[in-house]
């Protein structure tokens, strides 16, 4: 017997304990519970005739209040707060706020941010308008002043109106006039003013002047028909106010435009402040507590900040006390690796279109075997361990067309937006995209005319891969977010009877929604038995 | 000076039970590794569809003629099957099983003859005393956090008006 026991059998034991033992040691943890992906949303135990059981977020489930607001502690109770109490969070936490400029990283002072406020909103409430309430629209690139606007406008109770940069002239003369804006701010030398005001209320312009050019005078047209204004002049030399203790909140905070696709026409969509912070507050919990926004966080938003879903993570971004980063440059006008690759960020935002681009770009660039066995390996990674592949010189050895974001990148934002028909990215080329980042990617719905933020978004650490067929590839949403309720309703031949789940058109309701009570979106969807609403049907 | 006998090299047992035994638990072990595993999920339970009941349809989820056993109170009827030793058949508040508990427990009495008779209108309820009122609020907000709220009860042919409200 003794003699049967050889080099080959000690080989063979070698192994067998290898491949028993070394797992042990190399798999790793996964990134999250792989349970929590099994049944994502809080399922209503009883639904209407032709509706589906209301799906809500697990951290409010059905019989729970859905998430209200920010829950600022004061003395022992806490309250909803508004849009200012983020501004306020983000001074007491001490966030940073950058400037990308080209190589160069300018750095506010928050304290003069915050005096900047006050001397704007003097300025901005001594200007005689036709209206009661002060309608400002802004059309900046992504800067400071864009986003300081935005608190200058909460603050003061303005409205404020984001208009997306660059546009045409008769776009932005259309969107002063749907809006009543009689005030705007605007880079200096960017548009002829007087074009703009021949059909809008337009009375008061504030210009804008970047740091190399304040020595020339913008302000003095004799041509002009508008009041005009320098930014740094107001900041300078302006006087400051104090802030009005009450605001209004009953009156609409942010107005934007988007698409109704019931009505297939353009719409002014109005968001009151409780819609926005309800929706912050919402985002600023939904991702695993290992994934949320940190105060080491260097948050770039590489998307236009005229978009609610970009400002809104902003937002949530400034309450968790992050760095906040800014280019004026982002996709889809620039590159994404030029609009965040000299900010180092770890969290960023990217419109849907230009992140499945740049997917399939780089995708297309793995032309040699080793990167092709990589990326086998990598999504190996990912939908066996559940783990997003880490960058590694040995990952990037002899390196394909990818944008390179820097090491700290670790979580990307990206949202479908029906309104403007933005293709839907499949459960298998998110993947893809996670390899391809060496990041974590959450995808979200949004419906901007239905509500402020995301209505459901997925996981951050579902990396679950699609069964794809020839004629269908699996795409999902994820699971409500905790300050909305969704329900689909019977629609046409999509009823929620249907033998491959409940589909039919989404209604919505919650504090985030832009109307109290139901809103029937008009957007077909399906939910799964996961609890996730998914948007294509099943071949 | 004799050479020593050269040494007899024994032939290698390459196939022995052993190493075979080994071998395959290897390969089995190489394929756990690569298996494709099935991506489970876990369907939430069916819902119950939100129903308008008259007197009549309801009667006969009294758990007798009907597994399930459903109440009413104040127009709203709950599903209390989880609780079968109190509303079951022989159970004590079985006699509320599948009829209009309104009454029967604003009074706090078992009595069957304070049921509405099955072919007349629904009981308002507006006789009850202040404390008989307050009783059945207190009966009410207990059953809307113990059981689920599954449907309404209305007066025979006002189903049609129930369904359009909602």
């Amino acid at each position: 017997m003794s003699s049967d026991i050889s080099y080959v059998t000690y080989t063979l034991l070698a192994v067998v304990a290898g491949l028993i033992f070394v797992p042990v040691f190399l798999d790793g943890e996964p990134d999250g519970p792989p349970m929590a992906l099994l049944q994502q949303s809080s399922v209503g135990p009883t639904r209407r005739k032709n509706e589906s059981a209301i799906h809500r977020s697990r951290e409010t489930p059905v019989g729970f209040p859905l998430r209200q607001g920010l829950g600022i502690q004061e003395g022992y109770s806490r309250r909803n707060g508004d849009v200012r109490d983020i501004w306020r969070v983000f001074v007491q936490k001490v966030g940073h706020l950058h400037t990308v400029l080209g190589n160069d990283k300018v750095v506010h002072s928050i304290d003069t941010l915050d005096g900047e406020i006050d001397t704007l909103g003097h300025y901005f409430s001594g200007l005689p308008t036709a209206s009661q309430r002060k309608v400002i629209a802004v059309y900046l690139p992504n800067s400071v002043e864009n986003l300081i606007a935005g608190f200058v406008c909460a603050f003061y109770d303005f409205t404020f109106v984001p208009i997306e940069y660059p546009a045409e002239p008769e776009v932005i003369a259309e969107k002063l006039r749907t809006s009543n804006a009689e005030i705007l701010i605007m880079p200096a030398a960017s548009l002829d003013i007087n074009e703009l005001n021949v059909s809008s209320l337009l009375k008061h312009v504030i210009l804008v002047v970047e740091e190399g050019s304040r020595h020339l005078d913008f302000a003095t047209d004799p041509d002009a028909k508008v009041s005009l204004k320098e930014w740094h002049d107001i900041t300078a030399n302006g006087q400051k106010a104090t802030r009005p203790e009450k605001i209004d909140e009953s009156q609409p905070h942010m107005i934007i435009f988007s698409k109704d696709l019931k009505l297939q026409k353009s719409v002014v969509v109005s968001y009151s402040h409780v819609n926005i912070v309800s929706a912050v507050s919402a985002q600023a919990t939904a991702p695993a507590p290992k994934d949320q926004f940190k105060p080491t966080d260097v948050f770039t938003p590489a998307s236009t900040l005229a978009d609610q879903f970009t400002r809104i993570l902003t937002y949530t971004a400034m309450l968790s006390g992050c760095t906040i980063t800014i280019n004026a440059v982002t996709p889809p006008s620039g590159s994404l690796q030029s609009s965040c690759g000299n900010a180092l960020p770890s969290i960023i935002v990217v419109p849907a279109d230009s992140l499945s681009a740049v997917g399939r770009s780089s995708k297309a660039a793995q032309v040699e075997l080793f990167h092709e066995w990589m990326h086998i390996y990598q999504l190996r990674k990912l939908t066996r361990y559940g783990q997003v592949p880490q960058n590694s010189a040995f990952a990037r050895f002899n390196d394909y067309d990818r944008p390179n974001l820097g090491k700290n990148l670790r979580l990307i934002y990206v949202a479908e937006n029906p309104a403007e028909g933005t293709k839907p990215i499949t459960c298998n080329m998110l993947n893809d995209i996670r390899a391809i980042f060496f990041s974590k990617v959450v995808y979200a719905l949004t419906y901007p005319p239905a509500a402020a933020g995301a209505i459901t978004q997925t996981t951050s650490f579902d990396y679950r891969p699609g069964e794809d067929t020839k004629t269908f590839k699996e795409a999902h949403l994820g699971a409500p977010l905790s300050c909305v309720e969704v329900k689909l309703r019977d629609a046409g031949e999509y009823t929620v009877e249907h033998e491959d789940g409940p589909m039919g058109e989404i209604i919505i309701a919650g504090p985030s929604v832009t109307s109290s009570g139901e809103y029937a979106t008009g957007i077909i969807a399906r939910w799964r038995d996961d609890g996730c609403l998914s948007m294509g049907s099943k071949a | 000076m004799e050479a020593p006998p050269p040494a007899i090299t024994e032939a290698v047992p390459l196939v022995t039970p052993l190493n075979l035994i080994l071998f395959s638990l290897a390969a089995y072990l190489i394929y756990m590794r690569f298996k494709p595993s099935p991506i489970p999920t876990i369907a939430a339970p069916e819902p119950i569809v939100y129903t308008t009941y008259t007197p009549r349809t309801l009667a006969k989820y009294n758990g007798t003629d009907d597994p399930r056993i459903l109440l009413a109170m104040k127009g709203k009827v709950f599903d209390v099957s989880s609780k079968p030793m109190f509303y079951g058949p022989g159970a004590s508040y079985n006699v509320f099983a599948g009829r209009d508990a309104s009454r029967g427990l604003a009074k706090g009495a078992l009595d069957p003859s304070l049921l509405t008779p099955l072919d007349q209108k629904l009981d308002t309820l507006e006789d009850l005393a202040a404390d008989e009122k307050e009783t059945l609020q207190g009966w009410f907000d207990q059953f809307v956090g113990k059981y689920l709220v599954v449907g309404e009860l209305v007066n025979e042919g006002e189903e049609g008006a129930a369904n359009e409200k909602q």
